[in-house]
C-alpha cells in the first residue's frame, strides 16, 4: 500500500501509480488540513504529483530527490 | 548511427514490413476512394503501431519519420486536410524510405548514413501540409531563435548553473489525456540524464477541488539538464510535438556561483542505487547459508547476483572483474562498498555517459539476415500430435524386435508384425508431409500485394488509365512457388502496361473505354495454381510477330510460315525477342518474356499465352502447389538409373527399330502422324551406347521449351514421389541434372534437367 491515510497524515511510500490519485483526491477532499509525508516517496506518478500541486496539502516531509522537493516547494508557498 | 542490438529486432522487422505493406495498401485504397473510412484507419494504425513498436530501439530518425507520417494522417483523419495526390505520393515515398530502412536494419542491424537529414527533410515535407501551426517544435528548435519562454526561466537558476558545460532545457505540455495511454510525463522528465533542475506548473488556474479531475494531465514540465539535445529528443521520441527543447546559449550560463548542489543529486543518486544494489546482493548471497551447505539454488543465486552486481559495476562506470564464486564476491562488495563510501564524485558523475555508450560497441559482425516464416499455431500443434504418434510407433519397433530376439515369433508372424508396423509409419510419414506442406503454405496474396503499387506507379509514367482487379489472392501455395512467381509476374504486368494497354485516346479511338483494365487472376487445378494475367489492350498481332523473327532470324521461315496464329503469339517467349518499336526503362530489353518461360519452367511449371488482335493477351502460367514432392519417372541408362519430372513426360512408346528414320544427322519417328524428333540419353549423357539388338527402343515422349521430343533410355522403370534436394557442395551447378534424391536401397537417384540436356 503505497500510500496509507492516518489522522490527517498521508504517508507515501515507493513508487505511488497512477492508480492511487483517485483515492488521493478524495482523502484531500474531504480531510480538513490535510498533511503529507513524502519522505519515502521515490517515484510518484504525475497525477499524483498534480493532485499536490493543486490542492496544496502541508508537505510534512518533502522527497528524497531534491529536485522533485524543489519543484514542489514554490506551489506550497502560493496555495498556502 | 548506432548499432541496434536488442532481442526485439529480428521480431520487430517481418512485423514492419507487413505493417508498412498494409500501410501502402490503404493507400492506394484510399486514393482510389478518399472517402472510405476503413482503409483510413488501417493506414492509420498501422503507422501508428509501427510507431509505438519502433520506439523501442534507438532509432530516432525512423520514429520521428512515421511520427510526422501519423500527424498527417490525423489531420486527414479528423478531417482537417483532405488528402490529395500529392499527399499520396509524399506518403508513399515515406514509405519507400521506412522500407529501406528497415532491409538496413535486418542486414546491419542499423540505419543507414544521412538517415537523419533523409528524416528531416521528409518529416519537414510532410509536416509542411499541416501548415505547420506549431508542430516540429523539436525540429524547428535548433535553428529558430531562441523560444520567449526560455527566456522566462527563472534567472536565479540559470546563474546557479556551472559554466563550461553545455545544457539543455525543455518544457513539456503534456497532452491532457496521457494518463490513459499509460504514460508518466514526470517519470519520462526525471529520466532526462543530468538533470538539474525542475519545475511544475499548471497549464490552467487549478480549478477547485471538487471540479478537479485525477485523471487529465493539467501539468507543464520545464526542466534543465545537462545532455545533449539529442539524446533529449530521443527520449521524448514518442511525444515530439509536445516537447520543446532547446540547448541554452552558454552565456546565459551564469558564471558567478558554480553552486555544484544541484550536480551532487544526480551523482549521489547512483551511488545509492549501486549501493542498494550492492546490499541487496550481499543479502542474497548470504541467505544461502555460505558455501558449504547443501542449496539446491545455490548456482542460480549466485548467477543472479553475479549479473546484478556486474550491472550495478557497469552503471557506476566501474571495470572490476566479477569473480565466479561466492565468496569472491562477497569480498568484491565490500571492496565496492569502500569505494563507494570514500568520496569519488568525479568518477561517479561520469557514470552514465560510460553506460550509455556501451550498446554503442554492441557486436556488428551478426549474420545474415535469416528468412522467417510465420505459421498459424494449429498447423504446429497438428505436426506436435504426429510427432507424439511417431514416438510411439518407435517404440514399437523396439519391442518387436526383443520379440523377435527371444524367438517367440516364427518367420511369418515377424514378417506380418513388421507389415503392420511399416504401414503405421507410413500413414504417420504421409501425415506429417501433408502437415509440413500444410505449413510452408502461404496465400499467392503475398506477391499480389505488391500489385496495386506497381500498377499505379507505372501506369502514372506512362500516362495510361488501368484499373488492377485481383481475383484469388487467398489460393495456397507452396512458398517457394510463390516466391518463385514473384519475378515472372511483375514482368508480365509490366509487359501488359507497357504494350498491351493502350494510352486513352487510342482506346477511345478504338471504342473501348479509357480505363484499361488488368485482371491477375489465381485458382487452384488439380496439384496445380493457375495463374492469369488478363488484360484488355490492343494485343498480340501474329503477322507482326512473324515479320520481326524473320527480321531477327530467330528462326527458319519455313518454320514461321507453318505456325497457326495461336503458336505465332507464342513466339515472344523465344530468346532475344523484343516488340517494342521504343525501348523504355519498364519492359522490352529484349531480355522479357524468354526469362519468364525459362524461370517458371525451374520453377517445374509452364507459361502459356493467348491473344486476340485488339481485344488483350491472356498469359496463363501453371505451376506445381508444392516443390516439396515430386512424381518422378525412373528411367535406366546402362546400368545407371535417372530421375525426369512426370511433369514433362507426355507418354511412354516403345518404336521398332526400323521406324526409327533418320534425317540428315538426326534422328526421327512418327508418331500419330507427327515427325517427332529422337533423341538418346546415352548419348547425351557421354554414356556408352548400348549394343543391344533388341527389336524396339523404349522412347519417353517429353515436352521441352513447349516442344514434343522423343528421348530413347535403356528401361522404363517405376514411377515414384521423392523429395528432390538441389546439387549442392562438390556436385554444385553440375550441368544437366536439376536434383538428387535417394532410392529406397540407399543409391542415389540423379534427376536429369532436360531442358538444359537438349539445349
Amino acid at each position: 500500500m503505497p500510500i496509507t491515510y492516518a489522522d490527517g497524515l498521508a504517508t507515501f511510500s515507493g513508487a505511488c501509480t497512477v492508480e492511487e490519485a483517485e483515492p488521493l483526491l478524495d482523502w484531500l477532499r474531504t480531510t480538513p488540513e490535510p498533511s503529507i509525508d513524502l519522505s519515502d516517496c521515490a517515484a510518484p506518478h504525475s497525477a499524483v504529483v498534480q493532485l499536490i500541486l493543486a490542492i496544496g496539502p502541508r508537505i510534512a516531509a518533502p522527497p528524497p530527490d531534491p529536485l522533485l522537493a524543489a519543484a514542489l516547494a514554490p506551489i506550497q508557498k502560493v496555495t498556502r | 548511427m548506432t548499432v541496434i542490438d536488442s532481442p526485439l529486432l529480428p521480431q520487430f522487422i517481418p512485423e514492419a514490413r507487413d505493417l508498412l505493406e498494409q500501410a501502402g495498401r490503404s493507400l492506394l485504397l484510399l486514393e482510389r476512394d478518399p472517402a472510405a473510412a476503413e482503409p483510413m484507419n488501417a493506414l492509420f494504425r498501422a503507422m501508428h503501431t509501427l510507431k509505438g513498436t519502433s520506439g523501442l530501439f534507438e532509432i530516432g530518425p525512423f520514429t520521428r519519420l512515421v511520427h510526422a507520417a501519423e500527424d498527417l494522417l490525423c489531420a486527414a483523419q479528423a478531417g482537417r486536410l483532405d488528402l490529395a495526390p500529392a499527399h499520396a505520393d509524399l506518403l508513399l515515398a515515406t514509405l519507400d524510405r521506412l522500407a529501406e530502412w528497415i532491409e538496413s536494419l535486418a542486414e546491419a542491424s542499423l540505419l543507414p548514413d544521412g538517415a537523419e537529414a533523409a528524416s528531416a527533410d521528409l518529416s519537414a515535407r510532410l509536416r509542411a501540409h499541416l501548415g505547420g501551426a506549431g508542430q516540429g517544435a523539436a525540429a524547428a528548435a535548433a535553428t529558430a531563435p531562441p523560444p520567449a519562454w526560455l527566456a522566462a526561466l527563472p534567472p536565479d537558476v540559470l546563474a546557479a548553473l556551472p559554466p563550461g558545460q553545455g545544457f539543455v532545457a525543455l518544457r513539456y505540455t503534456p497532452d491532457e489525456h496521457c494518463f490513459f495511454r499509460g504514460e508518466d510525463p514526470l517519470g519520462l522528465v526525471r529520466l532526462v540524464p543530468g538533470l538539474a533542475w525542475l519545475a511544475l506548473e499548471p497549464c490552467a488556474p487549478w480549478p477547485a477541488a471538487s471540479e478537479i479531475d485525477p485523471y487529465r494531465s493539467q501539468l507543464r514540465y520545464l526542466a534543465i539538464a545537462a545532455a545533449e539535445p539529442g539524446v533529449v529528443e530521443d527520449l521524448f521520441r514518442y511525444v515530439p510535438d509536445q516537447v520543446e527543447i532547446a540547448a541554452l546559449p552558454p552565456e546565459a550560463i551564469g558564471p558567478r556561483m558554480a553552486a555544484p548542489g544541484a550536480f551532487a543529486a544526480p551523482a549521489d543518486e547512483v551511488s545509492e542505487t549501486v549501493r542498494a544494489l550492492l546490499a541487496a546482493q550481499r543479502r542474497l548471497l548470504e541467505a544461502g547459508g555460505g558455501e558449504g551447505a547443501a542449496d539446491p539454488i545455490a548456482a542460480g543465486r549466485i548467477a543472479a547476483a553475479r549479473s546484478a552486481i556486474g550491472a550495478a559495476i557497469a552503471h557506476a562506470g566501474w571495470s572490476d572483474p566479477v569473480p565466479q564464486d561466492a565468496a569472491g564476491l562477497l569480498g568484491l562488495i565490500a571492496t565496492l562498498e569502500a569505494r563507494l563510501d570514500a568520496p569519488a564524485p568525479l568518477q561517479a558523475a561520469e557514470a552514465p555517459e560510460t553506460a550509455a555508450q556501451r550498446p554503442a560497441g554492441a557486436d556488428t559482425a551478426r549474420g545474415g539476415p535469416a528468412t522467417t516464416l510465420r505459421v498459424e499455431q494449429a498447423k504446429i500443434d497438428a505436426l506436435m500430435n504426429l510427432i507424439g504418434e511417431l514416438v510411439v510407433a518407435k517404440n514399437a519397433l523396439a519391442w518387436l524386435s526383443r520379440r523377435a530376439e527371444d524367438g517367440s515369433l516364427g518367420v511369418r508372424e515377424l514378417a506380418r508384425e513388421i507389415k503392420d508396423r511399416q504401414a503405421l509409419v507410413s500413414r504417420i510419414a504421409e501425415e506429417m508431409q501433408t502437415a509440413v506442406m500444410a505449413v510452408r503454405m502461404m496465400p499467392v496474396e503475398n506477391v499480389f500485394q505488391r500489385f496495386p503499387r506497381l500498377v499505379r506507379d507505372t501506369a502514372r509514367r506512362l500516362d495510361k488509365r488501368v484499373e488492377l482487379l485481383i481475383e484469388g489472392g487467398e489460393t495456397e501455395a507452396d512458398k517457394t512457388v510463390v516466391e518463385a512467381l514473384a519475378d515472372p509476374l511483375i514482368h508480365m504486368v509490366r509487359n501488359s502496361l507497357d504494350h498491351g494497354i493502350e494510352p486513352p485516346a487510342e482506346r477511345l479511338a478504338a471504342g473501348k473505354p479509357e480505363h484499361g483494365t488488368l485482371r491477375l487472376e489465381a485458382r487452384q487445378g488439380n496439384d496445380q495454381v493457375v495463374i492469369r494475367v488478363v488484360d484488355d489492350g490492343r494485343g498480340l498481332d501474329p503477322e507482326k510477330l512473324r515479320r520481326r523473327v524473320l527480321e531477327k532470324g530467330l528462326m527458319e521461315p519455313e518454320r514461321v510460315e507453318a505456325l497457326t496464329d495461336q503458336e505465332a503469339c507464342e513466339l515472344i517467349f523465344l530468346p532475344g525477342f523484343s516488340t517494342a518499336a521504343t525501348i523504355s526503362d519498364l519492359s522490352g530489353r529484349g531480355v522479357g518474356m524468354d526469362v519468364v518461360r525459362s524461370t517458371i519452367a525451374k520453377a517445374g511449371g509452364s507459361v502459356s499465352l493467348s491473344s486476340r488482335k485488339g481485344e488483350g493477351t491472356v498469359v496463363e502460367i501453371t505451376l506445381p502447389l508444392s516443390m516439396a514432392v515430386t512424381r518422378l519417372m525412373t528411367v535406366a541408362c546402362g546400368e545407371r538409373l535417372f530421375g525426369v519430372p512426370m511433369g514433362l513426360v507426355i507418354e511412354t512408346v516403345r518404336v521398332p527399330r526400323a521406324a526409327v528414320r533418320r534425317i540428315g544427322q538426326r534422328e526421327a519417328f512418327v508418331l500419330r502422324d507427327r515427325v517427332v524428333p529422337l533423341l538418346r540419353l546415352a548419348h547425351l549423357l557421354d554414356l556408352p551406347e548400348e549394343d543391344s539388338r533388341a527389336e524396339e527402343e523404349a522412347v519417353l515422349v517429353v515436352r521441352v521449351g513447349g516442344e514434343r521430343l522423343g528421348l530413347v533410355v535403356g528401361a522404363f522403370r517405376e514411377v515414384m514421389e521423392a523429395i528432390v534436394k538441389p546439387l549442392e557442395g562438390v556436385i554444385a551447378g553440375l550441368p544437366g541434372f536439376a536434383g538428387t534424391t535417394l532410392l529406397g536401397d540407399g543409391r542415389v537417384l540423379l534427376i536429369l534437367d532436360l531442358p538444359e540436356l537438349v539445349r
